[in-house]
């Protein structure tokens, strides 16, 4: 019944044997029987034929495609709600005037839902990402050492590169600054500095809710702000300069909203 | 018997609540034992003291021995923990050995928790398997918050007790050299006679 497992040479553990049933001064039994093969092969930390690493490509050109999709899937959901509301008046039932109609608003309407969508895509890949990295690192501790990890490997794992920096008002407010942030690096019109913001405001909730979710998943409940350059009062001149402002949520302060950038002097409660 | 046997595996989410938990006894059921449930929280006690203190360690050791079970635990970043329960023998309980079981039922969450279709909603009509098909309240948690159902994750750790369903008349196969087993994480190799 013992299993006797050849010693594997793509990992250090020493050979592990097994006493047999007829052998004679035996070793003692020890807990190396409740490995089999499975659990060995399970515990490497991926399988030693494939890459973990995927090539950075495909997710640029998914992150590209993504908004044309999900702006698609943001309509779909307006209608609903709107055929919804629309069959409950119908019915009889008292429903909310709506503020205002007209194309102006229903562009405004989709926007939001849009980057709702991108937000929360980034939450769900943001927060398994960092379950992934965390998994052989050191456990983070304090919130400063979650930041610490987010600059470092994080931001390296998405972007291939660290933050530039790193600021704190050791109250809750942390500004992470990326001089040149790789998924809006590329961006370029020919009207110039203020259509290309406008086009990476688009791209810029997929990476917030990437660092909502690994915050997240890590157990820091905090808000992220981010804004790019080129927009009007923004530092840097380029758009791929970016800020983030993560604001932790402490136990007396509820998380704010995030619709406005934080600024770091202020102490906003 | 003085070898030890894995009698349970249990996978706790952060806020303390189970994801998993699946008994390994003499009975083929899928129900975990309510014992265990019981034991599992006993030991979370323990957990919550000692990842307190130790604060450098994911590994926790032997949290707390109950009856004819020991329980050891590690805690990972997310707070995400893992119990393994073995019945109490003679055998010397090795750490590495317990570390490589955690490692394979990290390896084993983090597959399932990566999947984004466990999040969808689950068909109403009920399912073939003799699982029972999961309450409604369940479909609002947060991923990382949602009970583990899946066929795949309960096939490894059945692998990973070295557990066998009282239905498989046949004995079990000898166990397969290690490159081939390392193909496991992809597919699972056809059981294949020993050279």
């Amino acid at each position: 019944m013992a299993a006797t497992l050849p010693g594997p040479s793509s990992h250090a553990l020493p050979p592990i044997t097994t006493p047999r049933n007829n052998a004679g001064p035996s070793q003692p039994p020890s807990s190396s029987t409740l490995i089999t093969p499975h659990t060995l092969a399970l515990s490497l930390p991926h399988p030693p034929h494939a890459d973990p690493l995927v090539d950075a490509l495909p997710y640029q050109l998914l992150l590209a495609e993504m908004p044309a999709t999900l702006r698609h899937s943001a309509r779909r959901a307006i209608r609903r709600r709107k055929a919804l509301l629309r069959d409950m008046e119908e019915a009889g039932l008292a429903v909310e005037a709506e503020e205002s109609s007209g194309a102006a608003a229903m562009a405004k309407e989709e926007e939001a839902e849009l980057e709702a969508r991108m937000e929360s895509v980034g939450a769900s890949v943001g927060a398994n990402l960092a379950e992934r990295l965390s998994r052989d690192r050191p456990p983070l501790n304090s919130t400063l050492d979650v930041l610490k990890f987010l600059c470092k490997d994080f931001w390296i794992a998405l972007w291939e590169k660290q933050v530039d920096g790193l600021r704190t008002n050791h109250r809750g407010v942390y500004v992470l600054q990326d001089h040149h942030f790789k998924p809006l690096l590329r961006i370029s019109t020919p009207h110039g500095t203020a259509s290309a913001a406008a086009i990476a405001k688009v791209y810029l909730p997929h990476s917030v809710g990437l660092l909502r979710g690994a915050l997240a998943r890590l157990g820091v409940q905090a808000t992220v702000v981010a804004e790019s350059g080129g927009q009007a009062g923004a530092t840097g001149a380029s758009v791929a300069a970016t800020t983030f402002h993560v604001r932790v949520a402490s136990a007396g302060t509820p998380a704010g909203s995030g619709s406005s950038a934080a600024n770091l002097g202020a102490n906003v409660s | 018997m003085a070898t030890t046997k894995i009698r349970c595996l249990a996978v706790i989410s952060a806020s303390n609540a189970p994801l998993y938990l699946r008994s390994f006894g003499q009975k083929d059921t899928q129900q975990a034992d309510l014992r265990f449930h019981f034991i599992a929280h006993g030991a979370l006690d323990i957990v919550e003291e000692r990842a307190g203190n130790r604060a450098s360690e994911q590994y926790l050791g032997l949290l707390l021995t109950l009856e004819d079970v020991a329980v050891y635990g590690f805690q990972t970043s997310t707070r995400v923990k893992f119990l393994v329960m073995i019945t109490i023998s003679d055998a010397i309980v090795r750490d590495l050995d317990l570390i490589t079981i955690f490692r394979a039922m990290h390896t084993s969450y983090l597959s399932h928790i990566c999947n984004p279709f466990h999040s969808l909603p689950q068909p109403l009509l009920p399912s073939k398997s003799n699982i029972p098909p999961p309450p409604p309240s369940e479909a609002s948690l947060a991923a990382s918050r949602k009970p583990i159902r899946s066929p795949l994750f309960e096939r490894r750790m059945e692998k990973i007790a070295g557990w066998r369903s009282p239905d498989d008349a046949a004995p079990r196969p000898p166990p397969k050299p290690a490159a081939e087993a390392a193909q496991l994480p992809a597919v699972p190799p056809p059981p294949a006679p020993k050279a």
